[in-house]
């Protein structure tokens, strides 16, 4: 067991200090992005994807037109069907790769899609 | 005890024995076909790689001319040479400039962070910003080349220089010495085990970006043929490159660091080596 | 660093301070300052600045930029990530093989030339042959980075064992000690400063191999991002992308590297003399 003066010192070593800084902001900033998540999705959506549906329609709506590392990024959870200034469409996206698109900061809304 | 006694035959022996467990491994892939011979060439056409690539050579003056046709050696002669310009630039200014500031207590606080700074963005990230100043070419893998030694050596010098006591440089200056002779006599040889260390580092990563920089952006050289080797599929024109570049860091570090390192460091320090 | 209790905290955080404009810090502040005037200043008067060196300005809008769009972050994980798992599992495997190798004297000459003639050859050298293995995925680079990590501490891990007098050992030998109870006590203590040593010089290999292999293989992160960058002409990114890179190599080094390699040889280093 290590002795209260060991601990002690591990505590105040710049290593320690430096990777709990680290894994602090991580923590910070992927606690942040997990909880802001389902804001980003319109009530439709929740109420729909309460239903437990294997697979929705979506409307990702960006901050900005989306650049080709968006579009890859979407285009790994579902196929997307074109988009229209920052909305993309994506057509098979299950409600668990929603929640995850949903999470991006970059990501201003996410819709039903209408069909 | 040992069984078989000691001896440097006995070490050569031993040593050769994962070699040929190896080759050994690779000749019997080769009969029995466990890997494709696209992702596992058989030995021969390695060996006979050696001779399409110089087809059309004429002879061996040419080669050394770096004629046209004698690929292979073009691409050996294109890298060692860059290497050889590099460390005849790179070492004299890096070691001249890291003894400079490391006498000089300001410039050298001032110019740490720049080493610092400039080692820590390794050569490989330069490349493209390189690309972009001098085009595909010589040009990018020298500068890579130049910028890794030249930077690895001034900090190494710097930090040597400056781990010397001042006691020896007061001591001579008390004797009756010249700057001139305060620097040669008492800073280079203090701190001769950094630099030496700083030439080694910079051969090690120097040679390495190079054959990155050759691989990204270079038109000729062992890292330009073994990328468009690969993209041809030619796996044994790239095994060839691979062993070439070993033979040629090992023949290197045998015949010019090791005995370098051996004459600073190991009279002084533990490194161990099998004797 | 400070381990010791004062009665004023106040007065130590300036002695900090005070530390670090004695050491040096005001030449850095200078330095730095000096840096970035002459950059704008080269950068304002050569003909096509946005191509050939964008302003520091320029590059801080770009990374504006990046972060805005949610570029920048995704791809410093990206990198940090295969760097980190590459490099943990290369010295994980690397260390126990080093030490095994190490044990006996005849198969530690054994291995003695082969894992040098491993280690001149950088992953990155292996990374067409890789590639046309396994293409441009993510397999490909993890195993670059794995092996980039493997052989330069499995040799120093060697070296070290190697280097342990071996009068210690014959000493637990003496006192009737097991063979896992020489390794524990005396071989696995006595290689800690060379496993810290080849620790640090495989990580930083291995940062070289990710940024080579995004680059090569084509797997986005920080590497590729600089690649691609200079493909379009945007050399605010190229920019931005070396200065993350040589920050991160320092928050690094410097926090995490070379702190444990030192205090590893402070600890151990002793048994070696």
């Amino acid at each position: 067991m290590p002795a209260a003066k060991t601990l002690e010192r591990w505590r105040r070593h710049p290593t320690v200090r430096f990777l709990a800084l680290a894994l602090a902001v991580l923590a910070v900033y992927h606690g942040y992005l997990y909880l802001a998540g389902p804001s980003r999705m319109t009530d439709r959506l929740r109420a729909r994807l309460t239903e437990g549906p294997s697979t929705v329609d979506v409307l990702v709506t960006a901050k900005f037109p989306p650049e080709e590392f968006h579009i890859r990024l979407l285009q790994q959870v579902g196929i997307m069907r074109g988009v229209q200034d920052s909305t993309a469409k994506l057509y098979g996206v299950t409600p668990a790769n929603v929640r995850y698109v949903s999470r991006h900061y970059w990501v201003r809304l996410i819709d039903l899609a209408p069909n | 005890m040992t069984r078989f006694g000691r001896g440097r035959l006995r070490r050569i022996l031993l040593g050769a024995i994962p070699f040929l467990v190896l080759g050994t491994l690779w000749q019997m892939n080769a009969v029995y076909r466990w890997l494709a011979p696209i992702h596992m060439p058989p030995p021969a056409s390695v060996w006979s790689a050696i001779f399409t690539l110089q087809e059309g050579c004429p002879g061996l003056l040419d080669a050394l001319r770096q004629g046209s046709g004698c690929l292979l050696t073009n691409h050996i002669l294109s890298s060692m040479g860059r290497v050889a310009l590099s460390l005849v630039v790179g070492l004299p200014l890096g070691i001249a400039f890291g003894v400079l500031a490391g006498i000089h207590r300001r410039l050298g606080n001032a110019l740490e962070p720049v080493g610092v700074f400039a080692n820590a963005i390794s050569g490989i990230a330069w490349v493209p910003l390189a690309i972009v100043w001098f085009g595909v070419g010589w040009r990018t893998t020298l500068f890579i080349l130049l910028n890794t030694v030249f930077w690895l050596v001034f900090f190494n010098t710097l930090l040597g220089v400056r781990g010397v006591p001042r006691v020896y440089e007061h001591g001579v200056l008390a004797l009756g010495a010249t700057r001139w002779k305060v620097i040669t006599q008492v800073y280079v040889p203090g701190a001769l085990p950094s630099i030496v260390t700083g030439i080694r580092m910079s051969m090690g990563f120097g040679w390495r970006a190079l054959i990155a920089a050759e691989m990204i952006g270079g038109d000729r050289g062992l890292g330009f043929m073994l990328f468009v080797s690969a993209q041809e599929y030619k796996t044994e024109e790239v095994f060839l490159g691979v062993l070439v570049i070993a033979v040629i860091w090992m023949l290197t570090d045998r015949a010019c660091l090791v005995p370098l390192e051996r004459w600073t460091i190991e009279r002084w320090g533990l490194v161990w080596r099998p004797s | 660093m400070s381990s010791i209790s004062v009665a004023r905290p106040d007065l130590l955080r300036s002695a900090r301070a005070r530390r670090f404009w004695r050491h040096g810090g005001l030449e850095l502040a200078l330095v730095t300052l000096l840096a970035l005037a002459l950059w704008t200043a080269i950068s304002a008067s050569i003909a096509r600045p946005d191509r050939y060196l964008p302003s520091p300005v320029s590059v801080l809008d770009s990374s504006r930029d990046l972060l805005w769009k949610g570029i920048l972050p995704n791809y410093l994980g990206q990198t940090l990530w295969r760097l980190v798992t590459g490099s943990l599992i290369g010295i994980a495997l690397g260390i126990p093989f080093g030490i095994l190798v190490g044990l006996n004297r005849t198969v530690s000459e054994m291995c003695y030339p082969i894992l040098n003639f491993f280690q001149s050859i950088s992953g990155i050298a292996l990374l067409p042959i890789v590639m046309i293995w396994w293409g441009t995925t993510e397999k490909t680079v993890f195993a670059v980075v794995l092996y980039t990590c493997f052989f330069p501490i499995a040799f120093s891990v060697l070296t070290g064992v190697r280097s342990t007098p071996r009068i210690y050992v014959n000493a637990l030998r003496t006192l009737g000690a097991s063979r896992l109870r020489i390794v524990r006590d005396v071989l696995l203590p006595g290689a800690m400063p060379s496993i810290a040593t080849g620790a640090r010089l495989s990580i930083g290999y291995a940062w070289r191999a990710v940024i080579a292999g995004e680059m090569l293989a084509g797997r986005r992160g920080i590497g590729w991002m600089i690649f691609s960058a200079q493909q379009v002409d945007r050399t605010a990114q190229v920019v931005l992308g070396m200065a993350l890179i040589g920050v991160l190599w320092i928050l690094l080094d410097r926090y995490v590297l070379r702190p444990i390699e030192s205090d590893t040889i402070q600890r151990w280093g002793l048994v070696q003399r």
